[in-house]
């Protein structure tokens, strides 16, 4: 198991430093609502997720 | 620190006395329902029903809010919460606590949702994580606060469904007195299974495991405490140090996942989950020390995970789609915490209290990159 996670990660690089964001800390997710991302959210994203694009819109996937 | 507090300060109030309850609502109901022999299967079912109803409410709260308002729904969310928990002292059957704790899990999202948006409209971009951290820390306090309370009187009368039922109603006294506009209308989420799977099946299917484990944990913790001989006191002690502990390794966590691949730091977590499953089977441990350190260990890593994966997946996620990547997983998240009590209420049945491990080390094991 740990040979074949190991190999499945060798197929997929890594996410460059430079595109990662910040990692959140939170309340445990049982106790945590889709509010909660919204308020955790940083500057750029703090803004109501109805008015966000849906991730299936694939003009969001285009560079 | 004191001028962002002040304007949040009864909000902030409002969900520390929410929290308090809820604490209290956590460990009661299996604590009570041992003593009075309910099977591990319709505990592991209170958890099944307070997820469903927790999905639930993030669905359909925020259209609820949107036709009478924010005031007026937290008032119907607290006086809800209440009637359950006074239900649940009236009659102690399993078959009604089960779906009573379903509607006490719909009230329970809708407050905590109302809250938060409240919280967000009051927050200016330079306070927002200022906010967020204080909310974070009281309400960390106050759950603590309540699941350490039973450890205080007499959990087999009416006394603590009581005092439950009291903080509920308190809760919503701060917003009801506030004289302030009410904010925006809620988040809506959308679970877009097939996009979220795109953007990293990884996340997806790590989410729904953590799902599982956290919710079994989270449900039957006080049903393993009681079984292996816990007193009262070390039984609260094992539901909040994994919770406490699990605040305190995000921060590490978080600090090595943002400067390696967080894939990695997923593993680590995942294997230190494994080893406290691994101990909690095999040793099967009887004293109050081995219990709570492996109980400790057990939270710092699992309650670690689910932001190591909100984190990966928003890695991947198109720019401005993190809150709606957050809000999909934490559906993904509810529909593991559906399954994960049921398979674990069965498991402590038939295997005894170590099934809650075998079922939280399937849930580790089956959870890679």
């Amino acid at each position: 198991m740990i040979a074949y996670t190991l190999w499945r990660m060798s197929r997929s690089p890594k996410v460059p430093e430079a595109e990662k964001g910040a990692f959140q800390v939170g309340l445990p997710a049982r106790g945590a609502t889709p509010e909660t991302a919204a308020l955790a959210a940083g500057e750029d994203e703090a803004m109501p997720l109805v008015n966000q694009p849906d991730i299936a819109d694939p003009r969001q996937a285009e560079p | 620190m004191v001028r962002h507090l002040l304007p949040i300060s009864a909000l902030l109030f409002g969900s520390a006395l929410l929290l308090f309850a809820g604490g209290i609502h956590s460990l009661i109901l299996p604590v009570r329902g041992s003593a009075e022999g309910f099977t591990a299967t319709s505990l592991g079912l209170l958890g099944t029903g307070w997820a469903i109803g927790y999905v639930l409410g993030c669905l359909f709260v925020p259209r609820l809010v949107g036709a009478v308002g924010h005031i007026r729904t937290f008032g119907v969310m607290c006086a809800f919460a209440a009637v359950s928990i006074l239900i649940q002292a009236l009659i102690v059957e399993e078959w009604a606590w089960i779906p009573v704790r379903a509607v006490s899990g719909f009230c329970f999202a809708g407050a905590a949702m109302i809250v938060e948006s409240w919280l967000n409209d009051r927050a200016q971009p330079s306070t927002r994580g200022t906010i967020f951290g204080i909310y974070t820390m009281v309400n960390l306090v106050a759950l603590t606060a309540g699941q350490m309370a039973i450890s205080q009187g007499d959990t087999t009368g009416f006394l603590f469904f009581a005092v439950g039922a009291v903080f509920y109603c308190l809760a919503l006294v701060p917003t009801a007195l506030s004289t302030s506009a009410s904010p925006a209308p809620l988040t809506t989420v959308r679970l877009n299974l097939p996009a979220l799977w795109r953007n990293s099946p990884v996340a997806v299917a790590a989410v729904f495991m953590v799902g599982i484990s956290n919710a079994a944990f989270g449900t039957l913790a006080a049903v393993y405490a009681d079984r292996v001989g816990l007193g009262l006191t070390s039984l609260a002690l094992f539901a909040s140090v994994p919770v406490l502990a699990g605040a305190l390794s995000q921060v590490p966590i978080g600090f090595a996942s943002d400067r390696m691949d967080r894939r990695i730091v997923l593993i680590a977590a995942a294997v230190a989950a494994l080893s406290a499953d691994l101990a909690f089977i095999l040793l099967a441990p009887e004293g109050r020390l081995e219990n709570l350190l492996l109980a400790g260990l057990f939270g710092a890593a699992i309650f670690a995970m689910y932001p190591i994966i909100v984190a990966h997946a928003n890695d991947h996620a198109p720019p401005g789609t993190s809150i709606q990547v957050s809000g999909g997983l934490l559906m993904v998240f509810g529909l593991g915490s559906i399954v994960g009590p049921l398979i674990a209420g069965v498991m402590m049945s038939k295997a005894g209290p170590q099934g809650l491990f075998l079922t939280t080390i399937c849930a580790h094991a089956t959870m890679r990159p």
